[in-house]
């Protein structure tokens, strides 16, 4: 899964958001490395709807502007906790081996 | 015009690359994030959000062109042109086949096939005495007959049986005498190879039937002409055949070909017949016009035999030429099989990396 993916079903794991909200919170949980443009953004969320990953969770006007809000579906939650898993495995595996080869964290 | 409006502009005017359908349900949705996230005073997208939102744009057309064209409820017209071509491919060599032996050209008494083989035309009812041609043809007819039928296994298994044919043919009785195929037998092989994908992948040749119409013909007739008057050229251009055209000559013809070949495109595109029918046709005709474009036809050679990219791609047959002639039907041949026999539902990307 590209890390964008996984940082956009990430924000959106604690609940609805809608798009300007997902670029702020994956700027925020990436420490600032990654900032999404709304191409980005939009074709990411195009395809994670077409996987039936997120959905439309609800639609408002602020200010005369119209907000979706989305939200994982249980197959993104499942998803998203399968990655979590993967990459938690992976780096645990790395940094054992790390201390195996008497390097430094 | 405020700030703010001229941004809104702007923006609109980056978002009028996307695909319509994409624009109807997010287009004021995107637009408010990329407001939300300007500069206070900003009056122009920046460049590189320039750059990603064209990049979406054209991104999101393909992907929404590929979905288009999966096979299910969603893409009734995809699986509709399979069905069509399924049997409109048999049906369009049996009437190249047909105008062949029906209108016969007669050569000019100088030509080398006249005077050295005592031919006297190319076609006509003479062609049945060539051996093995009327097998060709009966296996032609056949695999119409049963396409027409809507018998979906025997029309697969007469084409099966027509290329084994054709190769064998080719292979054994041929290769030494002359080892340039017809240019028609690579219109019959692009035709076998994306007809039996069609058939394998379509509601079946049955179906198509129901949905063959007179535009269908309007489309099919100019090009079968044009099959018919390009191959002579290629006849007539060839430096081991014969040289010699009756009036209006080789560039007479040439332009009647262009004619008929463009009558033909016209017609599709005016009729609206349905494009992924016409991409079929596209890929079929693609080893036949490639033979055509780098033949004799378009560059004169000095009647030395020279084999390679500069005569008929097949003369001498390598990988590489084969690749040329075969590479895009076989591609879209497969595509239509996988397409077919992939699941529904789009698997999720699982590789490292990094989107934004």
């Amino acid at each position: 899964m590209q890390e964008a993916t996984f940082l956009i079903l990430t924000a959106l794991a604690a609940g609805s958001q809608h798009g300007y909200g997902i670029i702020t919170d994956v700027q925020e949980l990436s420490g600032g490395r990654v900032r999404l443009r709304a191409g980005t953004l939009y074709t990411a969320l195009d395809r994670l709807r077409a996987d039936e990953l997120i959905a439309v969770d609800r639609e408002e006007v602020v200010d005369s502007r119209l907000r979706r809000y989305y939200r994982l579906t249980p197959r993104g939650s499942q998803l998203l906790a399968a990655e979590a898993a993967r990459l938690q495995a992976n780096a645990a595996a790395a940094l054992s081996r790390l201390d195996l080869a008497g390097g430094t964290v | 015009m405020s700030e703010s409006a001229a941004l809104e502009g702007r923006y609109r005017r980056l978002l009028a690359w996307y695909p319509r359908s994409f624009r109807r349900e997010q287009e004021d949705e995107m637009l408010a994030v990329l407001i939300a996230g300007a500069r206070p005073g900003q009056r122009r997208p920046g460049l590189l959000e320039t750059a990603d939102l064209l990049r979406s744009a054209l991104g999101m057309r393909l992907v929404m062109a590929m979905r288009s064209l999966r096979p299910g409820p969603r893409s009734q017209r995809w699986t509709d042109a399979l069905a069509l071509f399924s049997v409109v491919a048999p049906l369009f060599l049996v009437i190249v086949a047909v105008l062949e032996v029906a209108v016969p050209y007669r050569l000019p008494p100088e030509s080398r096939l006249s005077v050295v083989l005592g031919w006297h035309e190319i076609g006509g009812l003479s062609l049945l005495r060539v051996p093995f041609f009327d097998v060709a043809v009966c296996l032609q007819v056949v695999v119409a007959a049963f396409a027409l039928l809507g018998w979906r296994r025997l029309t697969l298994i007469a084409m099966v049986a027509s290329v084994l044919y054709w190769i064998v043919y080719w292979r054994v009785f041929v290769y030494g005498i002359s080892s340039v195929p017809d240019a028609l037998q690579l219109l019959a092989a692009g035709a076998y190879l994306l007809g039996a994908a069609a058939l394998l992948a379509s509601p079946g040749p049955r179906h198509g039937r129901h949905l063959m119409n007179w535009r269908h013909w309007a489309v099919l007739l100019p090009a079968a002409v044009f099959v018919q008057v390009s191959t002579l050229l290629l006849y007539a251009t060839s430096p081991i055949m014969f040289r010699g055209l009756r009036s209006p000559g080789t560039s007479g013809y040439l332009v009647l070909s262009v004619v008929f070949a463009a009558a033909a495109v016209v017609l599709a595109v005016a009729l609206k017949l349905n494009r992924y029918f016409l991409l079929l046709l596209a890929a079929m005709f693609y080893p036949y016009a490639m033979q055509l474009a780098f033949s004799g036809v378009f560059r004169p050679s000095s009647g030395v035999f020279r084999p390679g990219f500069g005569t008929d791609l097949l003369r001498l047959p390598t990988p590489a030429h084969l690749a040329v002639l075969f590479v895009p039907p076989v591609l879209l041949a497969c595509w239509v099989v996988l397409t077919a026999i992939r699941p529904g539902r789009p698997r999720v990307m699982m590789s490292p990396g990094r989107e934004a």
